[in-house]
C-alpha cells in the first residue's frame, strides 16, 4: 500500500522560513545552468525562466489562497488587490507599492514593486532578469484564477534615462475586455 | 553540543525567505532538469553537478558566518555538516552515525528525518529512479572539494521512496598532494 506523505501534513501549517541563501544560491546556479545549456539565446532563456515561474505560480496560489480562507475572487481587481496585499507580504514578506492603470492604455494594470526581493543581490547588467521569473509566477497566479493575461516588466527610469534600480513595474496586459 | 548552541544564534541573524517559495522554486526546477535530459539517471547527475557548483561557494558562506572554531578531526567535520550546516541552510538537523574507518576512508551517515525540499512532492511511477533532492549531495561534495577532501554521496534511503527517513551516506578521502608522502 502505497503511502504519500504529504497528506498528512497540515496546510495551514506554515513552515519555518529557511536561509535567503539558499535560494539565492540555487536560482544562482539554476540561470549557470540555463546559460551552459542554450549559450547566448537569451529569449529561450528568459521563455524558460517565465515558465519556471508559471509552474510555480500556479501551485503557490492555491496553497496561499488556502491557508488565508481567501474566496475566490471573480473580479480582476479584487484578485489583484489580493496578489498585491496577501499574496506578496506571504511571498516576499512585504506588500507590493501600488496597483496603477494607465488611462490610455485600458486593457493593462501596474504593479510597483520599489524593491523586489529577489533582485537584491543581483546587478541590472545583461539580458536575463530573475524580474522574469517573478513576472512568470503572476501569470501562474492569474491564469490559475482564470484572468488571461500576459505580463512583462521594466525597471524604472526618470526622464533623463537614469535607472531607478531595482524599482520594477511589472506590466500585467489582459487581451479580453471582457475581464476588466 | 557546542555546534549547536553558537549556530542558533547565527541562524537567528540571517535574512530568511518564504520556505514555499524555495520548496517550489526547486520543485520548478528538478521537473525541467527531467524534462531537459533523457534519462533518469542523466537527471540525477545534472542535480548532482550544480549541487557541487553550489557547493563550492556555500562553504565560504558558512565558514565566515557560523562563526565556528577550527574543526580538530573528522568527526567534528561530520557534525559540522549535519548540525551546524544543515540548520543554517536548509532549517533541519540530521543525526550524524559515524561508521568504521577503512582503508583510510572516512564514512558517515546523515539520518534526516525531515526535509524542507520534500514538501509537496510525490515521485510519479517511472521516476522511481531519481534522486530528488540529489543536489544535497553534490553541495556536500562540492564543499569537502573545496577544503581538498574528495568524497562520494549517495541516498541508501529516501522518504520520496517510501522509507521511514532519508539516509545519505557520504565516503570521504583526503586528496593527495604532490609534496606528501
Amino acid at each position: 500500500m502505497k503511502k504519500f506523505q504529504f497528506f498528512d501534513k497540515n496546510i495551514r501549517q506554515q513552515r519555518p522560513e529557511l536561509n535567503f541563501c539558499t535560494f539565492n544560491y540555487i536560482f544562482a546556479e539554476y540561470i549557470c545552468y540555463l546559460k551552459r545549456k542554450h549559450g547566448n539565446d537569451y529569449d529561450e532563456m528568459n521563455s524558460k525562466m517565465e515558465q519556471l515561474g508559471v509552474s510555480v505560480g500556479i501551485r503557490l496560489y492555491e496553497v496561499v489562497s488556502l491557508r488565508e480562507r481567501n474566496k475566490r475572487e471573480t473580479k480582476l481587481v479584487e484578485q489583484l488587490r489580493f496578489i498585491q496585499g496577501i499574496f506578496w507580504k506571504h511571498l516576499f514578506g512585504r506588500q507590493a507599492e501600488s496597483i496603477e492603470r494607465l488611462k490610455d492604455r485600458p486593457n493593462d494594470y501596474l504593479i510597483r514593486d520599489e524593491n523586489p526581493l529577489l533582485l537584491k543581490y543581483i546587478s541590472e547588467e545583461g539580458h536575463i532578469s530573475p524580474a522574469q521569473f517573478m513576472c512568470g509566477i503572476l501569470k501562474g497566479v492569474l491564469n490559475a484564477s482564470g484572468f488571461t493575461c500576459q505580463v512583462s516588466y521594466q525597471f524604472k527610469t526618470d526622464e533623463r534615462g537614469v535607472s531607478y534600480y531595482p524599482h520594477t513595474v511589472f506590466i500585467l496586459s489582459f487581451e479580453d475586455a471582457r475581464d476588466l | 553540543m557546542q555546534i549547536r548552541k553558537s549556530n542558533k544564534v547565527v541562524v537567528n541573524r540571517i535574512e530568511k525567505v518564504n520556505s514555499e517559495l524555495l520548496t517550489l522554486t526547486y520543485g520548478a526546477i528538478v521537473s525541467q532538469i527531467i524534462k531537459d535530459s533523457d534519462t533518469v539517471i542523466e537527471a540525477n547527475e545534472q542535480l548532482e553537478k550544480m549541487g557541487f557548483n553550489i557547493g563550492q561557494r556555500i562553504i565560504d558562506e558558512y565558514l565566515s558566518k557560523a562563526e565556528i572554531k577550527q574543526c580538530r578531526d573528522k568527526i567534528d567535520v561530520a557534525e559540522n555538516i549535519g548540525k551546524g550546516a544543515m540548520q543554517m541552510f536548509l532549517g533541519v538537523t540530521a543525526e550524524v552515525e559515524v561508521l568504521p574507518e577503512t582503508d583510510k576512508i572516512f564514512t558517515f551517515n546523515l539520518h534526516f528525518t525531515e526535509n524542507p525540499l520534500n514538501d509537496f512532492v510525490e515521485l510519479p511511477e517511472h521516476l522511481q529512479g531519481l534522486n530528488y533532492s540529489n543536489m544535497i549531495a553534490g553541495a556536500i561534495r562540492g564543499a569537502l572539494s573545496t577544503i581538498h577532501w574528495i568524497a562520494t554521496c549517495r541516498f541508501l534511503k529516501d522518504q520520496l521512496k517510501n522509507d521511514d527517513k532519508t539516509i545519505l551516506q557520504v565516503e570521504m578521502i583526503r586528496e593527495k598532494f604532490k609534496d606528501d608522502e
